[in-house]
């Protein structure tokens, strides 16, 4: 998972994802440790997230893998929104 | 359902396929399937070094021969991931680490469900170096929830799969045990993948792989992908409400208490009496033996060791059972249904302020049950310094044990005020929760320093819990606190017995001074004499208790005692309890009313305590004493099978001693405040 040094213009805070909306994966600003585990549990490069829950616990599905993130993670996964 | 295989069943001279590593992600039913390969045919172990374990059974061979062992490994993600399972897992499939078997193949257990997830790992198994260095191991892999992958549109193509993956695949549903039956069948025919693999190093390759096997294998997996759940969404929109999510939580874990509180009271109180009654059968049998043969053994070392030492031991042992099998299934039920993963972070945003995670909520609830299947149960706890800290700090908790302290101490303060009995008994806890609270906070700052891991858990499906596997989750928990606590816990209650016996005490003059008495009024009022000869007793029973080793360094101790309110008298029974906090009742009747331990609840013994006086003849239970007495049972550690299962949930004496030295050190202090403070204040 590609660290968030550089994160374009358009790539948001998971956290900040409404109910419903989907992105996709762009990058992280976590410890190698974290990404590596976020990795194996489903959430690989340019994967399709969607929030189920805002908050804490920050809830999504990536693809069949339901996920529980905390605030502080959830607001570290940066993703791109289509418009 | 039949069995896919790209290669002809293995050649009569390759290597004998007689172990199995069972792997595969959390939550996809790994375990279930363990189980109803192996049933009861399984024990315990673990790594060495480490408190990580793997279960190892035997599967039945079918069409004769030898059982198959399976070793069922951690759930995990990815044998690359910076965590002691995954560390442990890949050295041991790859011959550095032992459990007492080596693997010769693997079964890959995967979520037919969530198959490109689980190809991660499936792939990094495949190409995972063998102990003999000359490649992947065989493998075979269980395409397990089948059911429900077809109840969700998903078409498996298992042939297919098998020839993308190199190895033989078959589809199962552990919880039915659908397919079962072709799975032991397969097992010998596992087979090194001789297919081109991703490198498990790239990921993006290995998405890429995955992706296609996705494409050729699997139909419908494009509309299954991220279909909204809309029940899910609900349940866990309420199970996780800053509000409501806590109400939950608090009705289910008032539940889970008062389970374990008041139903094993039930089967507590039928040890206590079977073994009461193999105590007197074996009291029978020296009188037989006595009168019959001639061999008085009664009330000897032999009888008493028997009695006291072994029976009273293996009873003190079996009592903490009914605790252990009610917490461990009923935690496995609420695992199975998924709703534990939610608590987790209801939880979380408390107890993270105090450096504690969210899973140590339930440890800590049935904490004030025992502290030992609380300590036993912190295995729930994936970070491995959040779970020492848990550890740690469990025994704070006011466990059932000492409630009768409580209850004694709390009557001597507050007997006339059942309202302000009532607080003082809240306080007990709540002194005890936020001292756990607030040590765990400096431990997470100091000796067990490190940052606390963002918290990302899988929230797995809500399901209904098998019964099946939570009945053989809890005898595999009994099981292997029988065999490694239980042995310590009889050695323990052994010594405790020797200690308060020996050396025995002649009788003592002043109660044969009375029995002389008692046998001159015999004839004339033998109802007085029968009063005198059990006031003769009770002297002797004193005296013996005094004259023990025990007794001796309660003595010797008094000084360190005084301080705190305590003489030589409290001084035995602090000593006593350092090795079973529960037993302080029944020695103080020992020593001060001379009673039987088996009489210390009666009413008219506890007077006799409450009435007790020191040396000088001032009373011995005076507020300053028992408030300081209080707080110090509230602190201290008191409980050496605690240590016992501390030490073998840590995988060192280290931490056993630590928690013993903090928390007689926080006990000891508070107490000296305690007792002090309330001299200075003029409370007598």
């Amino acid at each position: 998972m590609p660290d968030a040094a550089r994160t374009p213009d358009d790539a948001i805070p998971l956290s900040t994802l409404k109910e419903g909306q989907r992105g996709r994966l762009h990058s992280a600003n976590l410890p190698c440790e974290d990404c590596d585990l976020l990795n194996a549990m489903g959430m690989t490069e340019a994967c399709e997230i969607r929030v189920c829950q805002r908050g804490n616990p920050c809830i999504v599905q990536v693809n069949t893998t339901r996920l529980g993130l905390s605030r502080t993670m959830a607001r570290n996964i940066f993703v791109t929104v289509e418009v | 359902m039949s069995v896919a295989s790209p290669i002809s069943p293995a050649d009569p001279a390759s290597a004998i396929l007689d172990c199995f590593a069972l792997i595969g992600n959390p939550n996809i039913g790994k375990t279930t399937l363990f189980n109803r390969l192996c049933g009861l045919r399984a024990k315990t172990a673990n790594f060495p070094g480490s408190t990580v374990e793997a279960r190892i059974g035997t599967v039945e061979a079918k069409r004769g021969g030898d059982g198959l062992a399976l070793v069922d490994l951690p759930g995990l993600y990815s044998l690359n991931l910076d965590r002691p399972e995954s560390k442990l897992c890949c050295d041991y499939l790859t011959g550095k680490a032992s459990i007492g078997r080596e693997a010769t193949a693997v079964l890959i257990v995967v979520d037919a469900t969530n198959l490109s997830r689980n190809l991660m790992l499936v792939n990094q198994v495949l190409q995972l170096g063998g102990s003999g260095g000359g490649g992947g191991l065989p493998c075979l892999v269980a395409l397990n929830m089948i059911d429900l992958a077809q109840r969700r549109g998903l078409t498996i193509d298992h042939e297919q799969l098998a020839e993308y993956l190199g190895v033989p695949v078959v589809p199962v549903c552990a919880r039915s045990g659908d397919g079962l039956d072709l799975l032991r069948i397969a097992l010998p025919r596992a087979v090194v993948s001789a297919v081109a693999l991703p490198d498990p190093n790239d990921s993006a390759a290995v998405g890429r792989w995955a992706d296609g096997v996705l494409e050729q294998s699997v139909g419908g997996h494009h509309a299954v992908g991220t279909q909204r759940d809309t029940v899910t969404d609900r349940l866990d929109a309420a199970f996780t409400h800053p509000i409501l999510g806590v109400l939950v939580f608090a009705a289910i874990m008032m539940g889970l208490f008062y389970v374990i509180f008041t139903l094993a009271s039930v089967p507590m109180d039928l040890i206590d009496l079977l073994f009461a009654t193999l105590g007197e059968g074996v009291d029978s049998g020296f009188a037989w033996l006595r009168d019959s043969v001639g061999w008085n053994l009664a009330d000897g070392p032999l009888h008493r060791l028997l009695v006291d030492g072994v029976i009273g031991g293996i009873a003190g042992t079996l009592v903490f059972l009914p605790q252990i099998c009610l917490l461990f299934f009923l935690i496995s039920l609420l695992e199975d249904t998924g709703y534990l993963a939610r608590a987790s972070f209801v939880m979380d945003r408390l107890l993270r302020r105090f450096g504690l995670p969210g899973q140590a909520f339930v440890p800590m609830l049935s904490a004030h049950a025992c502290a030992i299947p609380a300590i036993m149960s912190a295995r729930l706890i994936p970070d491995h310094r959040d779970r020492l800290a848990t550890i740690l700090v469990l025994p704070f908790l006011s466990c059932s044990a000492r409630l009768p302290v409580y209850v004694l101490l709390i009557s001597v303060l507050f007997g006339n005020n059942p309202w302000l009995a009532g607080l003082a008994f809240a306080g007990c806890y709540l002194l005890g929760a936020v001292a756990a609270l607030l040590v765990a906070m400096v431990a997470r700052r100091t000796i067990l320093r490190g940052p606390s891991r963002p918290m990302v858990l899988e929230l797995p499906s809500y399901k209904r819990p098998s019964i099946h596997t939570a009945l053989l989750t809890t005898w595999d928990r009994a099981m292997t606190f029988l065999r490694k606590a239980g042995t310590v816990i009889v050695a323990i209650c052994i010594v405790l017995w020797w200690l308060g016996s020996y050396p025995v005490a002649g009788r003592s003059p002043a109660a044969d001074a009375i029995r002389a008495k008692a046998a001159e009024v015999q004839s004339i009022a033998p109802e007085e004499a029968e009063v005198m000869i059990s006031s003769a007793d009770a002297i002797d029973r004193r005296n013996a208790k005094e004259q023990s080793f025990i007794g001796r360094i309660g003595h010797a101790v008094e000084p360190v005692f005084r301080p705190i309110g305590g003489d030589w008298q409290l001084s035995i029974g602090l000593l006593s309890s350092f090795l079973a906090r529960e037993v302080f009742v029944s020695t103080m009747a020992v020593v001060i009313a001379g009673a039987d331990e088996d009489a210390a609840e009666e009413p008219t013994v506890q007077e006799e305590i409450m009435g007790a006086v020191r040396a000088d003849g001032t009373p011995l239970f005076t507020v300053p004493t028992s408030a300081s007495l209080l707080v110090f049972y509230v602190l201290a550690m008191q409980c050496l099978p605690t240590l016992a299962v501390t030490r073998r949930e840590t995988g060192s004496w280290w931490w056993a001693l630590a928690q013993l030295a903090i928390m007689t050190g926080m006990a000891y202090v508070a107490a000296l405040i305690t007792y002090q403070g309330l001299i200075l204040m003029g409370v007598t």
